[in-house]
């Protein structure tokens, strides 16, 4: 990393050689390796530290791109089935809207609608690949569709429920 | 700031490790705020509101319910229908303002279309007897027990074509009868030529007032009692499906033959009207081929007899109700008192 640091003026340091007369040239040589040894230790430590807090930012924006994308996951579904719960009253004009961030963590995602019993919800952050199933059970067939988060509609359709980006 | 270049200054490398934890710290703080940004999205979420829109859904079928039976219960006379839908119409203004105005309260619009409304003809036939001064089941102009109350009845779509069907009958005026034989006591029947369905008003075993059930293409013998009540009177509501005011499944009105596969329409019949005495209250669909039985209903509202006047049977008009969330249309159809099939 850098070089080995020298004595200022090339000799042992003057209180060294105050303190014990004995003068001995190899004094320098213990010096130069606890220099090095102090060195790599601390380069050992430091990196050791920044791996590790490095690992831990990036497990901790998966979990919060998770929590969060669960929590978006879970409010489309619930609009889904409120859209679902207005057409079984028997209304024949529905659209029901949601505000959503665009970036959760940082990172833009993508919002899957799959068809089936229950449908499912599946959102997929960009960025670190995290991926949420939220499942929403209706009565009214839903249309398959994949849009990128941020504002969503839900829209009443040819029969069937349709989530598109408002 | 320290000098890097310098290379009596030692420490860089804790000064750029430190540089570096430092922007590790400044991201978990980030993400840090993006959880608490999370978390309060979770919690501030309140629904988009289907509650209130469902509410005022049912408010105004409720509302244009009662109106509609309010106005049919005032009898108008024959010939006046066009005063009877406008006053209708003037009802479902008053209504449409005042839900307005209580979804405005809400940051809602609200709105029901009573210009667009449209009516589908009816009759009320009714019969003014009550539990304390009960008169016989039968016609008006020679007391006849058998005798026809309406012919033709035709549904439309999803309605049926006959509604709120309510007698009073007491306990005394009925024949004793049981399920397995009850051709002798007062019945209701419901025909298309090919098929009746049958319901028996009578007092059973244990001196109750009970209703039998015959469906369509059944022999007498398998009647089933579907429901009993020791009163000395008490209500039957053959559409609704009721007997005293408690549930009665069984008791559907028409069954089959009043259902959705019978479209060429259907006659109501009043068999033994003379084995059962109270009140009652019907309201048929006129629209189409559909006719209340003019020898045997009197044409004027009279004290004694059973008589007939104009009635709307149904109304539809457009309601639409809006948020900044949701939006919510619908054309909603009222025919209260109608059977859910």
């Amino acid at each position: 990393m850098t070089d080995s640091p020298r004595p200022r003026d090339g000799s042992t340091a003057p209180s060294s050689s105050s303190t014990r007369p004995r003068a001995s040239r190899d004094r320098a040589t213990a010096t130069t390796l606890s220099y090095v040894l102090t060195l790599g230790i601390t380069a050992l430590l430091i990196s050791g530290l920044l791996v590790a807090a490095g690992g831990a930012v990036e497990s901790q924006r998966e979990d919060t791109t998770r929590e969060a994308m669960e929590v978006v996951g879970q409010q489309l579904s619930s609009r889904l089935m409120a859209a679902d719960r207005l057409v079984a009253a028997g209304g024949s004009e529905v659209s029901v809207r949601g505000t959503y961030p665009e970036t959760i963590a940082g990172s833009t995602y993508s919002i899957a609608v799959e068809p089936g019993s229950p449908a499912t919800i599946e959102l997929t952050a960009t960025g670190t690949r995290v991926s949420v199933t939220v499942a929403a059970p209706t009565r009214t067939p839903v249309a398959e569709t994949t849009l990128s988060g941020g504002d969503v509609e839900v829209v009443y359709a040819g029969g069937q429920l349709e989530v598109r980006e408002a | 700031m320290a000098d890097l270049m310098d290379a009596e200054d030692r420490g860089q490398l804790v000064l750029v490790a430190g540089f570096a934890l430092a922007v590790v710290l400044v991201a978990l703080v980030l993400l840090a705020n993006t959880a608490i940004f999370t978390e309060n999205l979770a919690t501030r979420d309140n629904g988009v509101g289907e509650r209130e829109v469902l509410g005022y859904r049912s408010s105004a079928v409720d509302g244009a319910g009662g109106i509609v039976d309010r106005e049919n219960a005032a009898e108008y006379a024959n010939g006046e229908r066009d005063l009877l839908e406008g006053n209708v119409s003037d009802g479902l203004a008053a209504l449409d303002s005042q839900l307005r105005e209580s979804a405005g309260r809400n940051a809602a619009s609200a709105r029901a279309d009573v210009n667009a409304a449209t009516f589908t003809n009816g009759s009320l036939v009714r019969q003014n007897g009550t539990a304390d001064d009960p008169r016989q089941f039968t016609n008006a102009s020679d007391d006849r027990p058998d005798w026809t109350v309406a012919t033709g009845l035709e549904r439309d779509g999803d309605g049926n074509a006959t509604r709120a069907f309510v007698a009073v009958v007491t306990s005394s005026s009925l024949e004793p009868a049981s399920a397995s034989d009850p051709d002798d006591a007062f019945h209701v029947v419901v025909t298309n030529g090919s098929a009746a369905w049958h319901a028996y008003v009578y007092q059973n075993a244990s001196g109750g007032i009970a209703v039998g059930v015959k469906s369509a293409g059944e022999p007498v013998s398998a009647t089933s009692e579907v429901c009993s009540v020791a009163a000395s009177n008490a209500t039957v509501d053959f559409t609704g499906g009721s007997l005293g005011g408690v549930d009665c499944p069984g008791l559907a009105f028409g069954g089959d033959v009043a259902g959705s596969a019978t479209t060429d329409g259907y006659d109501v019949l009043v068999r033994n009207g003379d084995r059962a005495a109270g009140g009652y209250d019907l309201t048929v669909r006129t629209a189409g081929s559909g006719s209340v039985s003019t020898g045997n209903v009197s044409a004027t509202p009279s004290a004694d007899e059973p008589y007939r006047v104009p009635a709307v049977y149904a109304v539809e008009f457009p309601i639409e109700y809006r948020t900044g969330e949701v939006t919510y249309a619908e054309t909603v159809r009222v025919a209260p008192g109608e059977r859910d099939d």
